[in-house]
C-alpha cells in the first residue's frame, strides 16, 4: 500500500515530502550521507558548475535572530567531476538524487546536466535564482527569455527530468510560463531573496560579497505568494522552498500549491525537523478526513 | 606579542555570550572589511571578556595584530561542540603543538574546576616560538613540559617523542592532542598501537561555522568540524588525518 505521505512530483516518486534545499551540504560524498542521515525522501546536491569555484570568502554567513540567515557562499563546488560520486552515494543509500545545476550559459548548465543523466541521477534542478554569483542564478533567472533558453537547451538533450528554481522576481508568473513551456517538467519555489546586513558600529556591510541570499522565517510568507499565485495562474508541479521550519510551515506551501518541499536553513537549530514536519503532516490529512497528502496540494484555491 | 609572530587580544564582548564556552569551543571573528577567521577561545570571564592567543599566517591575522585598542571586531560564538569533561578523569594529559596551545586555557580551567590534575606538554619548533605560559593560563597546569623541535629549548624533538620520554600514558585516564593535522595524525597512530582512543582538537578551514557550507567536513565520515567538532576521538577522524598527504 502506497504510504499516506508519499508523493509524486516532477517524475520523482517520494516516500514523503520533505526534501533538503539545494546549498545545504551537498558536495561532497560525506555530505551526501549526513543529509540522508536526516530522513529526506530525496538528496538536492549544492549546485555543481562545470568548474570547480571557491565560493566567496568569510564572512559568508549572517545569522539574524528570528528573521533567518543572509548568506553569499557565491556557489562554491567542486565541479562538474563529483556528480558520479555523488550519485552512487545516493543511489547506495536507497535515496533519489536530484543534481543542482548551475552555469552561466546555457551549454554550461548541459554540461553538467548531461554528466548527471548518463551518472543516473533522478533529475536535475537548474538553479536560476542563486542572488549572490555575478552572471550566474537570478541574473538569467529574472529574465523569462534566458530562462527559457536555458530549460529548453537542457530539456531538449537529456531525458530525466528537469525542474527550475526560480527566485523571487517581478515577473515571476511569466518566467514560470516560459519555462514550462520549455519544457521543465517542475518548478522548485523559491530561493533566498537577495538581502544585506549593515554592522552599524563600523558601519560596513558584513558579507564580504555585500549582497547575500535571505532564507529562513521572513521569506516565508513571500514563498507561500509565489507558490499560490503560481499554481493559481499555471498549475504546474511545484516544490516548494522558503522558510519552512516546522510542520505548519511546510502544510501552507503544500496547500498553497506545493507537491513537495525543501528545507534548509531551519537544519542549522534542528537535525530532526523531518522527522517532526512529517507527524504533523499526518495529522493535517487526519484533520481534513482526506486519503493521502496528494489530495491537499493545492487545497486552499478548492476551499 | 607574546612570540616572535604570536599574538594575545582580550576582546570586551558587547553582549555576554549566552553560555560559558566549553572548552575547544571556538569563535569566528570578523575584522571588518577585512576576513571572517576562526580562533579557539583562549580564556572567557563571564563578563564578557573574551581572550584569544594566535599566530600571524595571513591578512587577517597580520590586521588583528595590527590593529589598537578601541578597535571593533565582530565575534560569532561560542561556536563548535567543545569536550564535555568526564567525571571519572583525575589525570589528563594534554598536548599541545605550536599554536595549539591556544584553547589549552580553557581546558585546564575546566579540568581543575573538575578536580582533575592537568600535565600540560607544549612542543614548538624553536626557541623563539615559545613565551612564558603564565601570560594566558588562568589555572596553572599541575605539570609542564615544553620541547623544540631544534633543541633550543627544552627537550630537542617533537611532543609526542617528549610525552613518550617522560610521561607514562598508562598513568592518565584521557590524553587530549591540539595542534597542526601532522601532529595530531602522529599522536593518533602511536596510541592506536597502545590501544588508546585520544582525543585530537583539530583545526580546519571554517567558512559558515553551522553546518551549512560544509568546509570542513570530515573525509570518510559524516562528521562537520564546525557542529560536531572540532573535538574528535582519533578513531573518528583517522581516515581523515590520513588522507591529507
Amino acid at each position: 500500500m502506497v504510504s499516506k505521505l508519499s508523493v509524486r512530483v516532477a517524475g520523482l516518486h517520494l516516500e514523503h515530502p520533505v526534501m533538503n534545499a539545494s546549498g545545504i551540504l551537498g558536495a561532497t560524498p560525506e555530505h551526501i550521507e549526513r543529509l540522508a542521515s536526516y530522513g529526506f525522501s530525496a538528496i538536492v546536491t549544492k549546485t555543481i558548475t562545470p568548474q570547480p569555484r571557491e565560493g566567496n570568502p568569510p564572512p559568508i554567513i549572517v545569522e539574524i535572530p528570528n528573521i533567518g540567515l543572509l548568506n553569499a557562499v557565491g556557489l562554491a563546488n567542486p565541479g562538474k567531476n563529483i556528480v558520479p560520486k555523488l550519485v552512487e552515494v545516493s543511489k547506495r543509500l536507497g535515496k533519489p538524487i536530484v543534481i543542482s545545476v548551475g552555469g552561466s550559459t546555457p551549454s554550461e548548465f548541459l554540461e553538467v546536466a548531461s554528466i548527471a543523466e548518463e551518472a543516473g541521477a533522478d533529475a536535475i534542478e537548474l538553479n536560476l535564482s542563486c542572488p549572490h554569483a555575478k552572471g550566474y542564478g537570478i541574473e538569467i533567472g529574472s529574465d523569462p527569455y534566458q530562462s527559457y533558453e536555458v530549460v529548453k537547451t537542457v530539456a531538449n538533450s537529456v531525458k530525466i527530468p528537469t525542474i527550475a528554481k526560480l527566485g523571487l522576481c517581478d515577473r515571476i508568473v511569466e518566467v514560470a510560463s516560459k519555462v514550462l513551456e520549455a519544457g521543465a517538467k517542475g518548478l522548485t519555489l523559491i530561493n533566498t531573496v537577495r538581502a544585506m546586513v549593515i554592522d552599524v558600529m563600523t558601519a560596513r556591510p558584513v558579507l564580504s560579497n555585500v549582497f547575500g541570499g535571505l532564507s529562513g522565517p521572513a521569506i516565508h510568507p513571500i514563498a507561500v505568494r509565489v507558490v499560490y499565485e503560481v499554481y493559481r495562474e499555471l498549475r504546474p508541479e511545484i516544490i516548494g522552498c522558503g522558510g519552512v521550519v516546522d510542520w505548519v510551515t511546510a502544510a501552507e506551501l503544500i496547500l498553497a500549491g506545493a507537491r513537495a518541499v525543501q528545507v534548509g536553513t531551519a537544519l542549522m537549530w534542528k537535525e530532526n525537523i523531518v522527522y517532526d514536519v512529517l507527524i504533523g503532516l499526518r495529522r493535517l490529512i487526519e484533520h481534513f478526513g482526506v486519503r493521502s497528502i496528494e489530495d491537499l496540494v493545492g487545497y486552499s484555491h478548492r476551499v | 606579542m607574546l612570540a616572535n609572530g604570536i599574538y594575545l587580544a582580550k576582546l570586551r564582548l558587547v553582549e555576554p555570550f549566552e553560555s560559558y564556552p566549553s572548552p575547544a569551543q571556538f569563535v569566528m571573528v570578523w575584522v571588518p572589511g577585512v576576513k571572517e577567521m576562526p580562533m579557539s577561545i583562549s580564556h572567557y570571564s563571564c563578563d564578557g571578556e573574551l581572550t584569544i592567543v594566535f599566530r600571524v599566517r595571513g591578512v587577517g591575522t597580520q590586521k588583528l595584530a595590527s590593529i589598537g585598542i578601541g578597535s571593533v571586531l565582530g565575534i560569532r560564538g561560542p561556536l563548535g561542540k567543545g569536550i564535555a569533561i568526564r567525571p571519572e578523569w583525575k589525570r589528563v594529559a594534554i598536548l599541545a603543538g605550536g599554536i595549539g596551545i591556544a584553547p589549552t586555557p580553557l581546558l585546564v580551567s575546566a579540568l581543575t574546576v573538575h578536580g582533575c590534575e592537568t600535565h600540560l606538554f607544549w612542543g614548538a619548533k624553536t626557541r623563539s616560538e615559545l613565551f612564558d605560559l603564565d601570560k594566558i593560563f588562568v589555572d596553572k597546569p599541575d605539570r609542564i613540559e615544553i620541547s623544540t623541535d631544534d633543541g633550543s629549548y627544552g627537550f630537542r624533538g617533537t611532543v609526542l617523542e617528549l610525552f613518550k620520554s617522560v610521561a607514562n600514558v598508562h598513568s592518565y585516564d584521557a590524553v587530549i592532542a591540539i595542534g597542526p593535522n601532522p601532529m595530531l595524525r602522529a599522536v593518533c597512530e602511536d596510541m592506536e598501537l597502545k590501544r588508546i582512543d585520544p582525543m585530537v582538537v583539530m583545526e580546519t578551514i571554517v567558512k559558515c561555522g553551522r553546518g551549512i557550507c560544509g568546509s570542513c567536513y570530515i573525509r570518510g565520515s559524516t562528521k562537520l568540524l564546525c557542529i560536531d567538532g572540532p573535538a574528535f576521538r582519533c578513531s573518528e577522524v583517522m581516515h581523515h588525518l590520513r588522507s591529507l598527504d
